[in-house]
C-alpha cells in the first residue's frame, strides 16, 4: 500500500511524541508488518540515517552541473544514434562513441596514498604488456623549396644550405641555423618549418641564436635569415623560447614577434618579445592560449586586447571570447616541466592529464564520464614506457586502464 | 550555441522547461536511484540516461507531476535491469521483495523518502549565508567542529551557536509544512546537536 498522507505520518508523529493511543498503536503495528513500511519507519525515525541521507543528497546537489553535462552528452549521443540508421559510416559510429565518452573527469593522485594500494595495480598488467616507448627527439623539417627531411638524433651533420645559411643537425636533437653570408639575403625571404608529431620533441637554434624548444605535436615557421627590422616566427602547439637580445646598428632593439596560428592558419595571438624566456602553450584542443614569462617582458595581443606581462606571470587568452587575463603567482616549474622531460600535475583534471600523456606517447584514451570529482597531482618522468605511467596513475587514483582497440587506445574507467 | 539542451526555453508553451524539471528533480531522483543500486556514480548515470529519454518527449506531459511519475517509473526499471546485469543475485532478490508490493502505486516509499530528504535539504539552503555554511560543513561535509572553526576563522563556540540557531530556524520553517517533515525534524537528533 502507499502511504496514507493523513493517517500514517500522523501516527508516526504520535509515536515519536509518545502519545499513541491503543487503537492508533494497533493501526501502526498493522502497517509496520510490511517489511518495506518497517524500513521506511526505521529510516524516518533514525537520526543517523537522516544525517547520512542529507549528506548523500548534498553530494547529488553538488553534482548538478556534472549531471547536466552528462544528460547533454547522452542526448547528443541519442541523436547521433538515430542519424546512424539513415546511413553513416562505421567511422562516424566510432567517432560518436568517442565524443560521448571523452569528457572531462577528474581524479586525485597522491603519492602517499599509493603505498596501501599496491596489491591492486597489476590486475591488467597482461594487457599492457606490449609496452609503448616514450616520445623522443625527432621532427620533420620542411625547407623553403618544399623538401622534407626527417630529423633525429642519429643523423648529425650539415643537412642543407638555404640562402647563405647552413643548417646543421646536432647529435643531441638540436637543429642549428648558421648565417654564413648575410649579404646573400635578397628580397626573397626563405622560410623553413620544423614540425613535431605526437611523441616527438626537438630544439632549434634560430639564425639570430635564439633557441626554441618544441613540444610534441607542435611546429614553428621561421625565415632562414631574419631581417634587420624585426624577427618574426609562427608557431602551433607548445614551444619554449629563449630569445637573444639583438640591436640594430643605431642601437635600437630588433623586436622578436611570435605569431600563434590556429588550425586554419589565422592569427590567434601575437606575442611581442621585449625580453628573454617564455613558454607558449597554444594547442588547438585547449580552451586558451597561455603565455608564461620567466624572464624579461612580453606584450601579448590579439585583434581586441593588448596586455603587458611581467616575469612569473601568465597571459591567458580565452579563445572563445578573445579576452586576455593575466594570472599571477604561476607555478613556473609546472609550465616548463615538459622541457625538463617530466609531467607535472597539480590538481589537474584527468582530461588535462591524458591530453599530455596522449601527445607524448601517441596514444589515445576513451574516458568514462562517471569518473567525476577527481583531480590528479604528481610528478612523473616522461622517459619511462607508457605502462609505468599508467601504473602510477592506476595505483593511486581509483581508475583503471584497459586496452580499447589495437595497441594504442585505452579506456579509462573507475576501479570496480 | 552548441546545442545545449538546457538553454532551450520552455517548450510548446508548457509552463515548465526541461531545465526547470531537471534542476528540481535531479538530486532526489539520484538519491532515489542510489537507494536502489547503492552506487552514487551508477545512480547518476542511470538518472542522466532517463532524463535523456525524457528529452524530446516533453510535450507528451501535461504536468510536472506526470513527468515525475514517468521518471520514477523508468528509473526504477533501469535500476532493476542494472541490478540484473550486475548479477548481484542477493541484492536483486532483496530488491524485488522490497519493491514489488508497490509496483501498482504511483509513488513508492523510497521515492517518497527521497523527496522528503530533498525538501529538508532545501530548507537548509534557505538559512542565512554564514549559518548555512557552518551547518553544511558540519553536517553535510562531515567536517569536525574544530576544523570548521579553523577553516572559517571563527571560534568553535560560534560554530556551535550557528548550528543551534540553524536548527531552531529549521524547526520554525517546518511548522506549517507536512506533518511527515515535521516529524523528521523532531526525531532527527542531528538537529538537537
Amino acid at each position: 500500500m502507499s502511504i496514507d498522507q493523513n493517517t500514517i505520518p500522523h501516527l508516526i508523529y504520535q509515536h515519536i511524541q509518545g502519545e499513541l493511543t491503543e487503537n492508533e498503536q494497533i493501526v501502526l503495528n498493522e502497517w509496520l508488518t510490511r517489511p518495506e513500511n518497517r524500513e521506511f519507519f526505521d529510516n524516518m525515525t533514525d537520526s543517523a540515517y537522516q544525517n547520512e541521507a542529507l549528506a548523500k543528497m548534498h553530494a547529488h546537489v553538488m553534482d548538478l552541473e556534472n549531471g547536466r553535462e552528462l544528460v547533454n552528452e547522452k542526448i547528443k549521443r541519442n541523436q547521433k544514434t538515430k542519424r546512424l540508421w539513415t546511413g553513416v559510416t562505421i567511422a562516424t559510429i566510432a567517432a560518436s562513441i568517442l565524443i560521448v565518452l571523452s569528457f572531462a573527469l577528474y581524479f586525485w593522485f597522491n603519492d602517499e596514498k599509493g603505498s596501501g594500494k599496491t596489491a591492486t595495480i597489476h590486475e591488467n598488467q597482461d594487457q599492457l604488456q606490449t609496452d609503448i616507448a616514450p616520445g623522443s627527439s625527432k621532427a620533420t623539417l620542411t625547407l623553403a623549396d618544399g623538401r622534407q627531411i626527417v630529423l633525429d638524433s642519429m643523423a648529425p651533420g650539415q643537412i642543407a644550405q638555404q640562402g647563405g645559411t647552413d643548417i646543421i643537425n646536432n647529435a643531441d636533437g638540436q637543429l642549428v641555423y648558421n648565417v654564413t653570408n648575410r649579404t646573400n639575403t635578397g628580397d626573397d625571404i626563405l622560410y623553413n618549418t620544423l614540425k613535431t608529431e605526437n611523441g616527438q620533441t626537438y630544439r632549434v637554434v634560430l639564425p639570430d641564436e635564439s633557441q626554441v624548444w618544441l613540444n610534441a605535436a607542435s611546429s614553428i615557421n621561421y625565415p632562414v635569415s631574419f631581417s634587420n627590422k624585426e624577427r618574426r616566427v609562427k608557431i602551433r602547439g607548445e614551444a619554449f623560447f629563449e630569445i637573444k637580445p639583438l640591436a640594430q646598428n643605431q642601437g635600437e632593439k630588433v623586436p622578436f614577434l611570435v605569431t600563434v596560428e590556429d588550425s586554419a592558419g589565422n592569427t590567434s595571438e601575437e606575442v611581442e618579445v621585449l625580453g628573454t624566456q617564455f613558454n607558449i602553450n597554444a594547442y588547438k584542443d585547449e580552451k586558451n592560449i597561455t603565455t608564461t614569462l620567466l624572464e624579461g617582458k612580453v606584450r601579448i595581443k590579439n585583434g581586441k586586447n593588448v596586455v603587458l606581462s611581467e616575469p612569473g606571470q601568465q597571459g591567458v587568452l580565452w579563445k572563445a571570447t578573445g579576452d586576455i587575463d593575466i594570472a599571477r603567482e604561476v607555478n613556473i616549474d609546472k609550465v616548463v616541466a615538459w622541457k625538463k622531460n617530466y609531467f607535472y600535475f597539480d590538481r589537474d583534471s584527468l582530461a588535462t592529464v591524458i591530453k599530455q600523456i596522449a601527445r607524448w606517447y601517441d596514444v589515445y584514451f576513451v574516458i568514462d564520464k562517471r569518473l567525476s570529482d577527481k583531480t590528479f597531482s604528481g610528478r612523473i618522468m616522461r622517459n619511462m614506457p607508457l605502462s609505468k605511467i599508467l601504473e602510477k596513475v592506476e595505483m593511486t587514483s581509483g581508475v583503471k586502464f584497459d586496452i580499447y582497440e589495437g595497441k594504442r587506445s585505452f579506456t579509462i574507467s573507475p576501479k570496480p | 550555441m552548441d546545442d545545449n539542451q538546457f538553454l532551450t526555453p520552455a517548450e510548446n508553451g508548457q509552463p515548465f522547461s526541461f531545465k526547470d524539471v531537471f534542476n528540481e528533480l535531479y538530486p532526489w531522483l539520484c538519491f532515489y536511484a542510489q537507494s536502489l543500486v547503492s552506487s552514487k556514480d551508477e545512480a547518476q548515470d542511470i538518472v542522466a540516461e532517463c532524463f535523456a529519454k525524457l528529452y524530446g518527449k516533453m510535450d507528451a506531459f501535461k504536468s510536472k507531476g506526470d513527468i515525475k511519475n514517468y521518471l520514477v517509473a523508468i528509473i526504477k526499471n533501469a535500476c532493476i535491469s542494472y541490478l540484473r546485469k550486475q548479477k548481484t543475485k542477493i541484492k536483486y532478490d532483496n530488491y524485488l521483495k522490497y519493491i514489488q508490493p508497490f509496483s501498482e502505486d504511483n509513488m513508492e516509499l523510497p521515492a517518497y523518502e527521497a523527496e522528503i530528504i530533498q525538501k529538508l535539504y532545501l530548507e537548509i539552503d534557505k538559512l542565512p549565508e554564514k549559518m548555512k555554511q557552518v551547518f553544511k560543513l558540519t553536517y553535510l561535509e562531515r567536517i569536525p567542529r574544530d576544523e570548521v572553526a579553523r577553516l572559517l576563522n571563527i571560534s568553535p563556540n560560534t560554530v556551535k551557536g550557528h548550528n543551534a540557531r540553524a536548527m531552531e530556524l529549521l524547526r520554525i520553517a517546518f511548522k506549517d509544512k507536512d506533518l511527515i517533515i515535521l516529524l523528521i525534524i523532531i526525531s532527527c537528533k542531528i538537529f538537537k546537536n
